[in-house]
């Protein structure tokens, strides 16, 4: 039952777009997200949607799979969108119901509103979809280096976040192996009230914690004795060079970000 | 008979490295002392783990005390209560505050009444050798390893399982605990009249104590028989990367260099005898 977790969403793909410097993909999203804030006509999110429609295609995506990324955020959608759709005075009134009244600027600040966070959601979702967890981690470490003149500790937080990647499957594994050995000591994991549930996931919870302590300690002990030690001077396995296609790349955001927001 | 399996295959979704089971017929019989070998990933884990409801096989029928586990709807706890599983490194589910809540939570999930737990909790205990009012407060996590395994395995004593599956249960043991783990095996097998399927590595392990061997390898059962039978298959043993008790490949040895000499023996005391027996009366080197 936990085997269908899945961690992350990074589809491999041999693609333009998974080959560029995961550094300049995530400058870009930033970009790009900045240019979405500030479109004030549909026409722009026409083009956005256009130009994450290329970028699928590009990358070699199943547009399904996609979409489906959207599923998690339809209710905040919705919610935004009956907020806007009653909240927002101005302009023609379109119908009334009891205390509810419905302006035509509500309806479109309300689809506006939708439209915005469906894009921002898509075209942030691409990143994750075509960049490694471990190729993300080694470029937020790169990104986060002018900050650790003030304390930032970049390298730190890189690490901590690659271990911990490299952890999940292994605690699911664990947590698995548990679940069984407690069933198989009559544990009932399923069914009862809320608080019932919650309360048999203590015989589940319990080993784990203490087994990913275990775990922790043995690394950090491991790490130690193999004379470990983090920030200066210290090289790593896969170099992160810029090449002529990340400067292009970065070049069509900038236009097209620029673009956006003239029009 | 106890346990009964009818063609029983077992495919995962994702095609992992966990072993699949590959049309699987077995008849379990009231108090056998069973030994399950194999390779790792030979299918012996998913096995064990049919036989009392964690896992659904994906075909084939398994019936218990004749009644069909594998039908739609069936309550699985029941089954829980009558086949006991311990896991391989058991004492990595210990979870409660002291020994004896936490070998008291088996019985308690079977709904039993306070003096029953407290009476299923002592002899667990006792089975397993350690003393009921020196431990029972104690912390299970400030034991050592093997005191640990020992209350790991009370716990599933205590639920008085008619069949009881281990899955390496003497693995990084010292001699000395794996040799009460072992004698506490046969006086379950023997007194209690337990049906113990005893999963192991160690062909001397299972060939002292095991009065059936089951060797499994890619997920079928390929050797189903008595341990002397089963050892004759030296080459399908070695083949599928399993061994034969050390002395018994002694004799084989010694047979291949031209001797005459039995090779259906398996333990220590009867090779020592054979061989004494054999070179009576010889002249050699």
């Amino acid at each position: 039952m936990l085997k269908s977790v899945t961690i992350g969403q990074y589809i491999y793909r041999d693609s333009l777009i998974h080959r560029l410097d995961a550094r300049i993909k995530i400058l870009a999203t930033l970009i790009v997200m900045i240019g979405l804030f500030m479109v004030d006509r549909f026409i722009g999110f026409g083009l956005v949607a256009v130009f994450v429609g290329t970028l699928i295609s590009l990358a070699k995506l199943p547009y399904k799979r996609v979409l489906r990324g959207l599923k998690p955020i339809i209710f905040i959608a919705i919610f935004t969108f009956i907020l806007h759709l009653f909240f927002t005075p101005g302009g023609e009134l379109l119908f009334k119901i009891g205390f509810l009244t419905v302006y035509e600027d509500g309806l479109v600040t309300g689809l506006f509103m939708v439209v915005r966070i469906l894009l921002l959601i898509l075209f942030t979702s691409l990143l994750t979809l075509t960049t490694s967890p471990i190729e993300l981690t080694d470029a937020i470490e790169y990104l986060l280096k002018p900050f650790q003149k003030v304390g930032v500790p970049a390298h730190e937080l890189a690490m901590m976040m690659t271990i911990a990647l490299r952890f999940i499957p292994t605690l699911m594994e664990e947590a698995d192996k548990i679940m069984k050995a407690q069933q198989a000591r009559g544990a009932d994991f399923e069914s009862g009230s809320l608080l019932r549930k919650a309360k048999s996931l203590i015989p589940l919870l319990i080993p784990l914690f203490i087994s990913a302590f275990r775990r922790a300690d043995d690394l950090a002990l491991a790490m130690e004795a193999r004379c470990y030690r983090g920030g200066e001077n210290r090289t790593r396995m896969n170099q992160l060079k810029y090449r002529v296609h990340d400067f292009i790349a970065f070049g069509l955001i900038i236009i097209f970000t620029v673009t956006l927001i003239i029009l | 008979m106890l346990i009964k399996l009818e063609n029983v295959s077992h495919l995962y979704e994702d095609q992992s490295t966990v072993a699949a089971l590959k049309d699987i017929n077995l008849t379990v019989n009231q108090n056998e002392f069973i030994g399950l070998v194999g390779h790792t990933g030979s299918g012996k884990s998913t096995l064990i783990q049919t036989l009392n409801g964690l896992i659904r096989p994906t075909r084939g029928k398994i019936f218990i005390e004749n009644e069909e586990i594998t039908s739609k709807g069936f309550d699985l706890k029941t089954i829980r209560r009558k086949i006991g599983l311990v896991f391989q490194y058991p004492e990595h589910q210990l979870f409660e505050e002291t020994v004896e809540k936490d070998i008291a939570f088996g019985p308690r999930n079977l709904g039993l009444s306070a003096n029953q737990i407290i009476d299923r909790v002592h002899w667990a205990m006792d089975m397993v050798q350690m003393d009921y009012d020196e431990f029972r407060q104690r912390s299970p996590f400030q034991l050592s390893g093997g005191q640990k395994r020992k209350v790991a395995i009370a716990g599933v004593l205590a639920m008085r399982p008619q069949v009881l599956i281990l899955d390496e249960p003497s693995a990084g043991l010292d001699p000395m605990g794996r040799n009460q783990l072992l004698q506490l095996l046969i006086r379950l097998n023997k007194e209690y009249q337990m049906t113990i399927i005893l999963v192991s590595h160690r062909m001397e392990e299972v060939a002292e104590l095991a009065d059936r061997l089951l060797v499994m390898n890619e997920g079928y059962l390929v050797l189903d028989d008595s341990p002397r039978e089963v050892f004759q298959n030296v080459n399908l043993l070695e083949e599928i990367g399993l061994g034969i008790p050390q002395v018994t490949r002694l004799l084989w040895e010694i047979k291949k260099r031209g001797y005459n000499i039995r090779t259906d023996l398996l333990t220590l005391k009867e090779v020592k005898e054979e061989i004494i027996s054999f070179t009576r009366g010889r002249e050699l080197c």
